[in-house]
């Protein structure tokens, strides 16, 4: 085996190995070599959905071959680096540089310089513009791809949006267009979801505020038709254990509750659902072909799946096979009281009724109560809770509302006289991100968030309730990041030149080097952390992602009013996602 | 009952034991074979395997016990179709109980190809052989978990201690082969065969243990 006498000298080797089951043959006749980049190492990286679906259809291309590369941990890096070896594919080893097209799928702002690091290690320049003809063209797309600004520049293009529909047109162009990067640019660019950095013009005015762009609009790409699109019957099996180890069926995208710091709900509208009947021969399909013990139903929030009773039945023949369903992202109201046994998790994200008003969270303190005690009463032996602090309108008394609920939580795991169940809490740093209707708001500071994690672990640590925080550095980090623009480009590569990688593994981040590397590009992350006024124009307002940015605002006012929005099953609320026809709701 | 002898080879060698054992618990699962699972909350199939080895040396001995009717040729005929590779059935053997080969193993063959081996066998068989101890400075003398050295066409094979009873971990006899050897670099290391410990104390092949408690 090629590479033998290196993997011998790293931790996990099987990250590197490739021949896992499921996996493709690379030595398939191919007109296009696609190898897609993951920025984040092994296990996180398999447990990607997106991976899983958009490897498996480039590979069922019969023109295209689809390998893997993934973030090195840095005892790797350190060996090819020392030995001039090519960052190589999982699949063949071969060196990424001789690859047509490397495709990086960017999910979390914190692996931005993971991105210059495997850039570095295949040989490549950082900077699109300073790539030429005979490397790679090298693309992303993924969650981030909805303000891809602060590495915009990093890339020849970026898909906005859904990729299976949209990398299938691509690679069309591509072989009409093989060797001529500009023009495929060019007619790249008129297709729905890409967006091309180069071609985008961003003016600016004095006061470091954006004055407006020279481009026409990029379109955020989706699938019309979910139930029809492509899901793979086969997956990856990774060699050791994945962040994620098990099969996954997607019942639906999108998201009908409209909570108002959630990106992912509002970027991923407009709301489409998998029929049961296509969802249940797709688990069936996957438990033959992996052999997995588990299956999980996959979505923003899976309660809210219309047909989920009848599609737990359809399952029931995978249950007497073995095979755990697990339901994932369920809410607090109406969650399935018979998966509670284990460990659940629930997200009242706020500790106080008005401030989940605020947010639009719809839950009641009745319906906490409710949940807890079903939870309880079932075999639940691990509560765990999930709080923001920073949210909007947040006063001290929310803080202490947070301990309330977990106390509440306490109490009542008590009155059931059994065993008392593990209750772990566990609070983020609330982070505005683009296309929500927080996307003007201030981030907390520091101070404030240290004294709000300080007062919340002193009540834990009195009354024995396991607490776990974010850390506020690499929260603060990621909001700059979030609401960025293209001149942060220049500090994730002074970043990286201080040695900054895997900056979303405590153990590896290094806020002070971030910060020297704002001083020394002269930017202010302060800019990026401010509240903005409506009249702004953001740095992704470019982009339109099938949400009115009217509607956002109106959301925004309305949480300031602490009135709340109905679920958009309750009635249509005129988002802007359905002008794209398919709204399952509207 | 059912015990099978698999090999661990190429990519599979650098699979974690824990992650051998799921490999091959899917592969049963993929490949439609029944089987007996634990009772309780969290239920898994029983499996049984041989003890660990060091990542990333190869072997053609590994065993595994699963609690299953179905019989050795099918078995084997199934679980190849669907295993991953590098983890194929070598044989297999059908038993009334499960031998735990985990508990019973007391050797294993390792054959250690190179040519700077070759003709040293002498030198090999009188002298100590020592490493240096993980924490670094003091020197350790691990001659006692070498049972045998035998001269092979490309090297030699080393009959070391294995398992419950007293370990001498591959990689660590390879260092002090190293030691001794400077030029020592071998081309290919393998895990030829597995001896299990009888009642009356006597090692034994592995294949000879399982055929005690055939079906």
């Amino acid at each position: 085996m090629i590479y033998t006498h290196i993997l011998k000298k790293v931790i996990k080797p099987a990250r590197y190995t490739g021949g896992e089951y499921n996996s493709c043959d690379p030595a398939k006749p191919h007109e296009i070599s696609f190898c897609f980049c993951f920025p984040e190492p092994y296990e996180v990286a398999m447990s990607n959905l997106g991976m899983k679906i958009l490897y498996h259809m480039l590979n069922d291309r019969p023109d295209t071959v689809c390998e893997r590369c993934f973030m090195p941990w840095p005892d790797l890096s350190e060996i090819l680096i020392r030995q001039d070896i090519p960052l190589f594919s999982i699949e063949s080893k071969k060196s990424l540089r001789e690859f047509d097209i490397l495709g990086f799928s960017i999910h979390h702002e914190l692996c931005y310089t993971n991105i210059l690091h495997m850039l570095r290690l295949a040989g490549l320049p950082f900077y699109a513009r300073e790539r030429g003809e005979g490397m790679p063209l090298v693309i992303a797309g993924g969650p981030c791809s909805v303000n891809p600004e602060p590495y915009a520049e990093f890339f020849d293009l970026i898909v906005v949006g859904e990729g299976e529909e949209c990398l299938n047109s691509l690679l069309g162009l591509y072989l009409e267009e093989k060797g001529d990067r500009k023009r495929f640019l060019e007619r790249a660019a008129a297709i729905e979801g890409v967006y091309v950095p180069s071609l985008l013009e961003v003016q600016y005015s004095s006061d470091g505020t954006i004055r407006g762009f020279l481009d026409p609009k990029v379109k955020k790409t989706f699938v019309r038709d979910l139930d029809n699109s492509y899901f793979p019957e086969r997956m990856i099996i990774p060699n050791i254990e994945a962040v994620h180890d098990r099969a996954v069926i997607e019942l639906f995208r999108g998201c009908s509750n409209g909570c108002r710091f959630c990106q992912a709900g509002f970027a991923t509208r407009p709301i489409r659902y998998r029929s049961k009947g296509k969802l249940s021969r797709q688990a069936a399909k996957l438990i033959e072909s992996t052999g997995y013990e588990e299956i999980s139903l996959s979505s923003l929030s899976t309660g809210d799946y219309p047909e989920l009773r009848d599609l737990l039945d359809e399952l029931k023949p995978l249950k007497e096979k073995w095979t755990n369903i697990s339901l994932p992202s369920l809410r607090l109201r109406g969650f399935y009281g018979e998966f509670a046994a284990g460990s659940l998790t629930f997200a009242p994200e706020a500790g106080t009724q008005r401030l989940r008003d605020v947010i639009n969270k719809n839950i009641t303190d009745e319906d906490i109560e409710a949940a807890f005690k079903e939870a309880f009463s079932a075999d639940c032996s691990n509560l765990k809770l999930y709080f923001m602090t920073g949210l909007p309108t947040e006063t001290m008394e929310d803080i202490e509302g947070i301990a309330q609920v977990a106390l509440l939580a306490k109490r009542l795991s008590r009155s059931e006289g059994k065993r008392p169940p593990s209750i772990t809490v566990s609070s983020s740093v609330f982070l505005p991100k683009p296309f929500t209707p927080f996307q003007w708001e201030a981030m907390d500071d520091r101070q404030a968030t240290l004294e709000k994690q300080a007062y919340l672990r002193q009540i834990f640590r009195k009354n024995r309730i396991k607490y776990s925080y974010h850390d506020y550095d690499m929260s603060r980090l990621e909001a700059i990041f979030s609401r960025g623009d293209r001149r942060l480009s220049e500090v994730i590569v002074a970043a990286y030149r201080k040695g900054c990688t895997l900056d979303s593994w405590t153990e590896f981040f290094d806020a002070k080097k971030w910060d020297e590397a704002f001083s020394e590009c002269g930017i202010d992350p302060g800019f990026y952390l401010r509240k903005r006024p409506f009249d702004e124009v953001l740095p992704w307002d470019f982009i339109d992602a099938h949400i009115s940015r009217k509607y956002l605002q109106r959301e925004c006012e309305r949480a300031y009013a602490g009135v709340t929005t109905r679920d958009c099953r309750l009635g249509c609320n005129g988002c802007g996602a359905s002008a794209g026809g398919c709204c399952a709701l509207c | 009952m059912l015990t099978f002898r698999f090999q661990k080879v190429g990519a599979a060698a650098f699979i974690p034991h824990v992650n051998a054992m799921r490999h091959i618990t899917r592969a049963i699962r993929r490949a439609g074979i029944e089987a007996a699972y634990s009772q309780g909350f969290n239920p898994h199939m029983n499996v049984y395997l041989s003890p660990p080895m060091p990542l990333g040396f190869e072997s053609l001995c590994e065993y595994c016990t699963v609690d299953t009717k179905t019989g050795a040729e099918e078995f084997m005929r199934l679980y190849n179709a669907h295993c991953l590779k590098g983890m194929e059935c070598l044989e297999a053997a059908e038993v009334v109980a499960n031998p735990n080969i985990a508990a019973a193993a007391a050797a294993a063959l390792y054959e250690i190809e190179d040519p700077a081996l070759i003709g040293r066998l002498d030198e090999l068989q009188r002298g100590r052989f020592t490493v240096e101890e993980k924490d670094g400075g003091a020197e350790k003398d691990i001659t006692e978990g070498v049972l045998a050295i035998e001269r092979t066409p490309r090297g030699i094979s080393a009959l070391l201690k294995y398992g419950n009873m007293g370990n001498l971990r591959i990689d660590r006899f390879l260092e002090a082969l190293a030691r001794r050897i400077p030029d020592f670099k071998p081309q290919r290391v393998v895990k030829a065969r597995l001896y299990c410990c009888d009642g009356s104390g006597e090692i034994i092949p592995a294949q000879q243990y399982i055929s005690k408690i055939l079906r």
